[in-house]
């Protein structure tokens, strides 16, 4: 039974990978059109000497490592509160959700409408603080565009990090909290004594997987920026899609390719471990 | 009972003052939280149905206009293949979804009731396929794909989803068969039914909702998807809802209101199931087993 | 109706023998209790008839057939598991009639059956209910009825009773004994409480390691112990076990051991002597004697604790190295106090021997009216 979908899984994941590997040593140009040379290290060279791939590198970091920042702080404070028993708890953890629910596309360009220089709400908003005299030009602006996609993803990824987060926080025995009321805690060292150390496990689980998913995340930087302005949001990925359907630089494309498999398969690894330590069935 | 209390009131005042401003603090962060989830979702249904001569104006109108329209609506099943690329993404959602849970289920039954050696290594490699960011395989699938003759086709593209979402199917609904004790297998054959009998009279109705909810859940990814149906499809008519709503925003003039009012529809249903879906994703999330 | 036998039956995991080689006959309409501690392949061996598990080697026979390679549904047997696996989506009805539907019984007769079967068991009010609407015992109730409606040849049973609280269980089991004698169906109860499997099996097949240690009536395996692990096992509290060697030097053959001296009853001198040096010597707790004064057929000890449950008191008493626990009537114990010094003995047809290494019971003749003998008249403390 499980031969079959075993087959399939190493016929339609793993031997693509393996041939992206095998691609990335060769010289090809055009997309399944074949190359010359057999065996390269040129597209490694090329790539670790181009500016542009650690541009792109850095950008997937600050953008992956922000969408975590953020993700983490406002899942903690919307896990505190759910955790909290008040009238109309049911519906505000389904309006907390409710991001989590959007289609990435739609995501994308409601942000995109929203954050519109001229008639977008944000700046008309921003405008009605009373400090604020200048607004930015979000997405056409190198400074903030990279800014403004972490907020969409923020925005997409915190409610699983609430939920996930959550769970773990009802995991811990009400007796703990108990127990260090009685031992005179306040509720800021109830939380720094026994909430946080009590998540700790799933907070690495939920930053773990916020990683890797924002390692890979396409849509918002496709849609909203393209990249732009000037490479600020040229994360791996969509420079690895415009390497190959803009420039038809299949051979470097894969490289980039096998660099990003590299990040991934590290924090992979080190999710697993951390699942498979948590239930050995 | 003799004990004279002193001081009641000072004792208390502290307490409850800083009781109150937690509960002050936890109503301001709830109401911040659901502002910003719900905003970006009125403020898609109200640009749906704003005139498009209001929508270019600034400052924007935060309410409503009086004299809203539902003409945006109208228009892109009147002018635009809407109707098409929604047909194209349930055909693909449904059929993938489907495929993914017959295998899934065949997979994870074997994984949950037989002890084999590999199984452990089976149940990391199910894990890991779903981690990789999806552009690592969709380079080379495409490139096979297109010798294949199987671009610009949703089957095609359904193939494409199988390969990450039967690994998702799988690792859930073990956990799903995981849950169905061994023993009513058990005392269903002693009872005198076969092994396919006791497969279709118990096993199969007990894992209803979860095969249920694995289905919905592929789903929802196959009509989310994006990259490689951006990649695969190139004929507007072949487009899912995703391609077809990317393509507005590529003119010159996007017109948002329009844009808005098909962001509404595509995401009305996936809405819907997704929420009625939460409490069990959250199960399912824990168990690794969901892609966000 | 049929008897059952194994016949050197094995179960080998990959690197682990769970039953090693085991033989056993269960007569028609007996009531055959497994017991012995967890993991010692007693519910391998119930899964094994049932036909859950795979025989590695040796033959499994029910009534004439060997059955082997029959699948569990053409056994023809019953089984009630630890958990009930109640099927959750089938009502009580559904539930009671699911191996008759199968069977494709007549619609009529099923009724008829489940009808029976639930006045049997006091579940007429609940068939239109689901297993989770169901208390504990009614669960219980209803395997038990899952069960008994097919009339099985055999009826197999893996600790039904270990989910239930202490005082449904006790009443519980009862009333399982008292169907199984109605029915009068040949019965495997497997547990691993041996006062559940005295009180309920008529006979006793004790399990240790893949083995079966002893297979007797509970009487039997009470007074007559087949090694030192049934001493200890069977029996609260256990027999007192002491580590002894035979003395003979003194004027009366004795067993000393951690500073405490017995006599020896003369029957059972040769055959110590032949087991040689190492052996291990066991009394019941009610064959303890205690007495203010010593009467020449024990030792002094000092006591260490008095329990008194009401309708027994337990004593223990430490002597030399060794403890001992005597049961006595209430009214005996109340005269004994904590710190007391006082003479404790056994009757010397009492005492069990079991060899030091293997803990095989030592044989010995048995002499009811036996008395220690004294060769010189002198006291031998």
């Amino acid at each position: 039974m499980l031969g079959p979908v075993l087959v399939c899984i190493f016929v339609l994941v793993i031997a693509p990978l393996l041939w992206g590997l095998r691609i990335s040593l060769t010289d090809s140009r055009m997309i399944g059109l074949g190359y010359r040379k057999g065996f390269t290290l040129e597209n490694f060279q090329t790539i670790l000497s181009d500016p542009d791939t650690w541009n792109a590198v850095w950008v997937t970091i600050v953008f992956s490592g922000g969408t975590v920042i953020g993700s983490v702080l406002l899942g903690i404070a919307a896990a505190l509160v759910l955790d909290r028993d008040f009238p109309g708890r049911g519906i505000v953890r389904v309006l907390v959700i409710l991001p989590w629910a959007v289609p990435h596309v739609v995501a994308a360009l409601v942000w995109q409408w929203m954050y519109n220089p001229d008639f977008g709400i944000l700046n008309y908003g921003l405008l009605l603080l009373p400090w604020v005299s200048a607004t930015p030009k979000w997405l056409s602006d190198p400074q903030f565009a990279l800014l403004a996609i972490i907020i969409v993803n923020v925005w997409k990824t915190y409610p699983f990090a609430a939920l996930l987060l959550l769970a773990g926080i009802q995991t811990i025995s009400d007796d703990l909290y108990e127990a260090s009321a009685i031992d005179g805690a306040g509720p800021a060292r109830r939380f720094l004594d026994i909430t946080l150390p009590g998540l700790k496990r799933v907070l690495a689980i939920v930053v773990l997987l916020l990683l890797i998913w924002s390692f890979g995340n396409f849509v918002f930087i496709f849609l909203m920026t393209q990249g732009g302005p000037a490479g600020a949001t040229n994360a791996l990925v969509v420079h690895i899609y415009f390497e190959t359907f803009r420039f038809f630089r299949a051979g470097s494309a894969f490289a980039m390719g096998a660099l990003l498999l590299a990040m991934s398969i590290v924090l992979t690894s080190i999710y697993i471990i951390m699942l498979r330590g948590q239930d050995n069935d | 009972m003799t004990e004279v209390r002193n001081t009641p009131i000072f004792e208390n005042v502290v307490p409850r003052i800083s009781r109150a401003a937690g509960k002050l603090a936890i109503a301001a962060t709830a109401v911040f939280l659901c502002s910003i989830g719900v905003f970006p979702f009125y403020w898609m249904f109200v640009t749906s149905i704003r005139p498009s001569t209001e929508i270019f104006e600034f400052p924007p109108r935060v309410l409503p206009s009086a004299d809203s329209v539902f003409s945006p609506y109208l228009t892109l099943f009147e002018e635009t293949d809407l109707a098409q690329w929604l047909l194209n993404s349930t055909g693909v959602s449904a059929a993938t979804a489907f495929f993914a849970c017959l295998f899934g289920a065949m997979a994870a039954y074997a994984l949950s009731r037989f002890r084999f050696s590999g199984r452990e290594t089976s149940q990391v490699v199910l894990l890991m396929t779903q981690m990789f960011p999806a552009i690592l395989l969709a380079l080379p699938m495409f490139v096979f794909f297109s010798r294949l003759g199987l671009l610009n086709s949703l089957f095609g593209l359904s193939l494409a989803y199988l390969a990450f979402l039967i690994p998702v199917a799988a690792v859930l609904l073990k956990a799903f068969f995981d849950a169905i004790p061994v023993e009513l297998e058990e005392a269903s054959l002693i009872d005198g039914a076969s092994r396919i009998g006791t497969l279709f009279r118990i096993t199969l109705p007990l894992s209803l909702p979860g095969l249920a909810s694995t289905f919905l859940f592929c789903f929802i990814i196959s009509w989310d998807e994006f990259l490689f149906a951006r990649m695969f499809i190139r004929q507007p008519d072949n487009w899912t809802v995703s391609l077809g709503l990317a393509s507005f925003s590529g003119e010159f003039v996007t017109p948002w209101d329009q844009v808005m009012a098909a962001a509404t529809i595509i995401t009305l249903p996936v809405a819907v199931i997704f929420l009625a879906l939460q409490r069990y994703l959250v199960r399912g999330l824990t168990s690794g087993g969901v892609k966000g | 109706m049929a008897t059952a036998r194994l016949e050197n039956v094995t179960k080998r995991y990959p690197g682990h023998l769970a039953v090693d080689r085991i033989n056993l006959s269960i007569e028609d309409g007996e009531f055959l209790v497994l017991v012995g501690p967890s993991g010692c392949g007693k519910s391998t061996t119930l899964r094994m008839i049932a036909g859950l598990e795979h025989v590695t080697e040796g033959n499994i026979w029910v009534g004439d057939r060997r059955v082997n390679d029959v699948s569990p549904r053409d056994r023809d047997v019953a089984m009630v598991f630890q958990n009930y696996a109640l099927y959750p989506h089938m009502n009580v009805f559904m539930n009671l009639s699911y191996s008759l539907r199968l069977r494709r019984v007549p619609r009529e007769r099923i009724e008829t059956l489940v009808n029976q079967v639930a006045a049997t068991l006091d579940l007429s009010p609940l068939l239109n209910r689901k297993p989770v609407q169901l208390s504990g015992g009614q669960r219980q109730r209803v395997a038990l009825g899952r069960a008994i409606i097919r009339e099985p040849k055999l009826f197999l049973m893996d600790e039904p009773l270990s989910n239930l609280d202490a005082k449904l269980r006790v009443q519980t089991r009862t009333e399982i004994t008292r169907l199984q004698r109605r029915l009068g169906v040949t019965t495997v109860y497997v547990t691993h409480d041996q006062s559940e499997a005295m009180t309920m099996g008529s006979r006793i097949a004790v399990m240790n390691d893949g083995k079966i240690l002893q297979i007797a009536v509970p009487r039997d395996l009470y007074r007559n112990p087949a090694n030192s692990f049934v001493a200890e096992f069977v029996g609260t509290p256990p027999m007192n076990l002491l580590s002894v060697r035979l003395d003979r030097s003194g004027s009366v053959d004795r067993l000393t051991g951690g500073g405490v001296r017995i006599p020896c009853p003369e029957s059972a001198v040769e055959a110590l002597e032949a087991v040689g040096q190492g052996f291990r010597v066991g009394f019941r707790p009610e064959d303890a004697v205690i007495s203010g004064s010593n009467t020449g057929a024990g030792f002094f000890g000092q006591v260490v604790a008095v329990e008194d449950l009401g309708h027994e008191a337990l004593v223990t008493v430490s002597a030399g190295n060794a403890q001992f626990i005597a049961r006595l009537p209430p009214a005996r114990a109340e005269q004994i106090r904590h710190g007391q010094r006082i003479a404790f003995g056994v009757e010397p047809s009492k005492l069990r021997f079991f060899d030091g290494r293997k803990g095989a019971a030592v044989a010995f003749p048995l002499d009811e009216s036996l008395e220690p003998v004294r060769r010189h008249g002198s006291c031998p403390l």
